[in-house]
């Protein structure tokens, strides 16, 4: 390959974290319109390479060459005069400037381009110019005068992508990008990356979705522990092959085998509606049976399973549980009736960072521990039995939360929920972020819970964890359930579709 | 101080100091040492009575005002809460009431201050330091009001003299008070649901939320405690020097916070060490009381003390990186 084709030149990158070697000797490649896959555990060390190439952190050795020239990224400035753009995972604009402002800031265009920043704004042109980025080269729609935290998940995230184009980045790097996507969302991503790499972009794309990897990518390097274990064409290597290398074995099964669920219904919701939210909603959970709940950002499923929690109320219909109707009118009744939910959000709605995995462990339960002094010892016995019965890789229950991997941050928080011994479990994208080992170890988790006789109603965007994981999965459109699959003889095509729209 | 919650192995491990509070404490010993060498009357068995009597009314409010802090709220109100507590104590006894009613009295309308504050900030979900501001310049306008600025005097009732200055044993009545109020304060923040709860919310209000807890109950408790601190910190003042003045606690809602903030516990909450608290405020009276015995010019006394402030709020935040998190 000639060296001028070259986007990007890694050799030899290496960064420590005191005693841990976080990167070990990195090298490669990137072409210009080449989109490359980074996959890799977490923990293997993407984020870290990629936070070198962006300026959050400074690699300890190693060498790095932009367009054949040896480049010093020391912070987020440096990254971004060589053509190098991050597209974070969680998403890093203004929520309340609008999408112009946020495309142009930090690059606001003045009159006669002054660097004085007490120059009037050329608002008609960043406007302009703003319009001709996200119509003529992402060929997409968003409404440049609403602040952009109205807009939706995957229209902000083209927003930030705008931004990045904005700033004449050669070389994009896109963190988890379809994480919170839904899967026409999706699609669009997958064509805007394809127009980039046509106009000469090169695209570094991480991501856990290896299929997605394997459809988007032209070559796909595989980290482990740190280093670079693989570095092939996409052409020659399949998911399993991937899993393969990333956790250096083989996995023995991703889905746990389905016991069938129990003849009495657990929960039964009739005719329940909120306006503006969901409409006559109808289904039945057996004892033991894990259904899912698949549709589009907006369809109504997550604010229907926050309204069985009692966040939020609904204006007609009832919820009968184990027989019983019952009024969930905050979160607290919900917990009383033996209601437990799992939200998305593990950072924002879920840990107390500050604290312990013992404190984060039982915050959901302290009334089992004692009368109006905490009995700290039976609450240590217990979270010492939950860490080992879960699985939970800690120190112990006094380790902070904060120290563990995504994955065991998620088993804790299962774990607390599972303590309350609820009769009904709800769970909001129980995998969200975390790795394919932690993954598998969830997925066994919530299945043995489904054992005991609980019913489970999982809410996810990943339609191959719901086909995987569910007895039924339940599809929702625009506030309506458009149907109930049995996942043993439905495809991701037909929960797509019917994700799409009625037929 | 947060791990320790769980630490109920070793019983030593109670009084374990956060990084925070060990930083305070450090601090602390040493300004005594250097002042003890510096004057030979700093040491002295009145002087140091002098500097415990001084940080006993900030300290008091500043156990409450930990939890506030903890919980990621702020309580500005504090020192016209006192003071307008201890005018109400001192008003009373001046029309005849008994002494204990006088006190009783004055307690529930500090706690009724407090919930004020909470149910406007948690239920009316009025940001905090505007409540509490309002609050603060409401109370001490009906003060001035009442009194026209003139101090409230003759409160000759000795068991009402004695609840300030009396002495049990050797230990001064408001020192035993103050050590009371910490140990009850340490027990709810670290012994009890209350205390977890307060914390968490500080932590992570959604995920509080989500997981029960009912925040708004909590947050008019930890405001009303507050209240009913600033009260017991207002009648003791009142007794000790036997009159509710007018201006009494102005400036305290500064004090107090910094006595919390310089003990370790962040403003941006979730975390919370009583006994930084402590420190702090002794920090702040040895301060104050060492500027005297050194003649400094007291109009340099807010600069210095202004300037500690800031240092100890920055050694937190660089030396605090490295501690157990």
């Amino acid at each position: 390959m000639n060296r001028s084709e070259l986007a990007l030149k890694i050799t030899g990158v290496g960064k420590r974290f005191g005693a841990t070697n976080a990167l070990s000797s990195i090298s490669m490649n990137l072409a210009k319109g080449e989109v490359l896959g980074l996959v890799g555990e977490n923990g293997a060390g993407k984020s870290t390479l990629m936070k070198i190439l962006s300026g959050a952190h400074v690699r300890d050795e190693g060498e790095i060459e932009v367009d054949g020239e040896r480049v010093e990224i020391r912070e987020p400035a440096d990254a971004q005069r060589v053509g190098i753009g991050i597209i974070y995972q969680e998403l890093s604009l203004f929520p309340d400037l609008d999408a112009v402002e946020n495309i142009f800031i930090g690059r606001e265009m003045s009159f006669g381009n002054s660097p004085n920043m007490t120059v009037p704004l050329r608002k008609k042109a960043m406007r302009d110019c703003a319009r001709r980025i996200l119509n003529d080269v992402l060929s997409v729609e968003i409404d440049l005068d609403c602040p952009v935290g109205s807009l939706t998940l995957a229209q902000r995230q083209i927003v930030e992508i705008a931004r990045t184009l904005n700033s004449k980045a050669k070389i994009l790097i896109m963190d988890e990008p379809t994480e919170a996507l839904e899967k026409a969302e999706r699609e669009r991503l997958v064509r805007i990356i394809n127009d980039l790499k046509l106009a000469g972009k090169s695209v570094i794309y991480v991501s856990h979705k290896l299929d997605e990897v394997l459809k988007i990518c032209d070559r796909v390097v595989v980290m482990r522990d740190g280093a670079c274990v693989a570095d092939l064409p996409a052409s020659t290597l399949d998911v399993n092959k991937m899993i393969g290398l990333m956790i250096g074995g083989s996995l023995a099964k991703q889905f746990p085998t389905k016991t069938g669920p129990g003849a009495d219904p657990v929960l039964k919701v009739e005719g329940l509606s909120r306006r503006g939210a969901f409409e006559n909603v109808n289904f039945e959970l057996h004892q033991g049976e894990i259904l899912g709940v698949a549709g589009l950002e907006g369809s109504g499923k997550t604010r229907l399973l926050r309204a069985l929690f009692g966040d939020g109320v609904w204006d007609s219909g009832r919820i009968l549980l184990k027989g019983r109707s019952i009024s969930i009118d905050s979160i607290s009744a919900a917990m009383n009736n033996g209601i437990a939910f799992l939200p998305a959000e593990r950072k924002t709605e879920g840990i107390f960072a500050e604290h312990s995995v013992g404190w984060n462990l039982t915050a959901s339960s302290l009334s089992k521990f004692g009368g109006v002094r905490l009995d700290r010892r039976a609450e240590r016995v217990q979270c010492i039995n939950q860490i080992r019965k879960m699985g939970i890789k800690s120190e112990g229950p006094e380790q902070s939360i904060g120290r563990l991997s995504g994955g065991n941050q998620q088993k804790v928080l299962l774990a607390r929920w599972l303590l309350t011994e609820p009769d009904l479990l709800l769970l909001e994208e129980p995998t969200r972020g975390i790795d394919i080992k932690a993954k598998a170890d969830v997925y066994q988790l919530i299945a043995s819970s489904a054992q005991t006789g609980k019913g489970i109603i999982v809410v996810s965007s990943d339609n191959t964890e719901l086909l995987g994981l569910c007895h039924r999965i339940m599809v929702m459109f625009e506030g309506e359930v458009v149907g109930i699959l049995d996942s043993a003889s439905a495809s991701e095509e037909a929960i797509a579709s019917l994700s799409i729209q009625r037929t | 101080m947060s791990t320790q919650a769980l630490d109920a192995k070793t019983s030593v491990s109670k009084f374990r100091l956060s990084g925070g509070a060990s930083g305070i404490v450090i601090a602390l010993i040493v300004l005594i040492v250097a002042l003890g060498v510096a004057s030979p009357r700093f040491l002295s068995v009145g002087n140091l009575t002098d500097i415990t009597r001084q940080a006993v009314f900030v300290a008091i409010i500043a156990f409450g005002a930990t939890l506030v802090i903890a919980m990621r709220g702020i309580d500005l109100s504090v020192g016209s809460t006192l003071a307008f507590t201890g005018l109400i104590a001192a008003d009373l006894l001046n029309r005849g009431f008994n002494p204990f009613v006088s006190v009783a009295a004055s307690l529930a309308v500090g706690t009724l201050i407090g919930m004020v504050n909470g149910v406007l900030v948690a239920k009316v979900k009025i940001a905090d330091f505007i409540v509490t501001m309002a609050m603060m310049v409401i109370t001490r306008g009906l003060i001035m009001v009442y009194t026209e600025g003139i101090p409230l005097t003759g409160l000759s009732n000795p068991s009402f003299q004695a609840f300030g200055q009396g002495f049990v044993g050797f230990v001064p009545m408001p020192v035993l008070v103050t050590i009371l109020t910490f140990t009850a304060v340490y027990f709810l923040l670290y012994q009890t649901r209350f205390g977890r709860y307060t914390l968490s919310i500080g932590s992570n209000p959604e995920a509080a939320r989500l997981v029960g807890i009912r925040i708004d109950r909590i947050k008019i408790a930890v405001y009303a405690l507050t209240g009913f601190l600033a009260a017991l910190s207002g009648v003791l003042l009142t007794s000790r020097l036997e009159a509710a003045m007018p201006e009494a606690g102005e400036g305290y809602e500064l004090d107090v916070i910094a006595a919390v903030v310089m003990g370790g516990t962040s403003l941006a909450g979730g975390k919370a060490s009583l006994l930084g608290t402590a420190a702090g405020a002794v920090l702040m009276a040895v301060v104050r009381n060492g500027l005297n015995i050194l003649n400094v010019n007291t109009f340099w006394h807010q600069v210095v003390i202004g300037a500690i402030i800031l240092l100890a709020v920055c050694a937190d935040k660089f030396g605090g990186r490295s501690r157990d998190t």
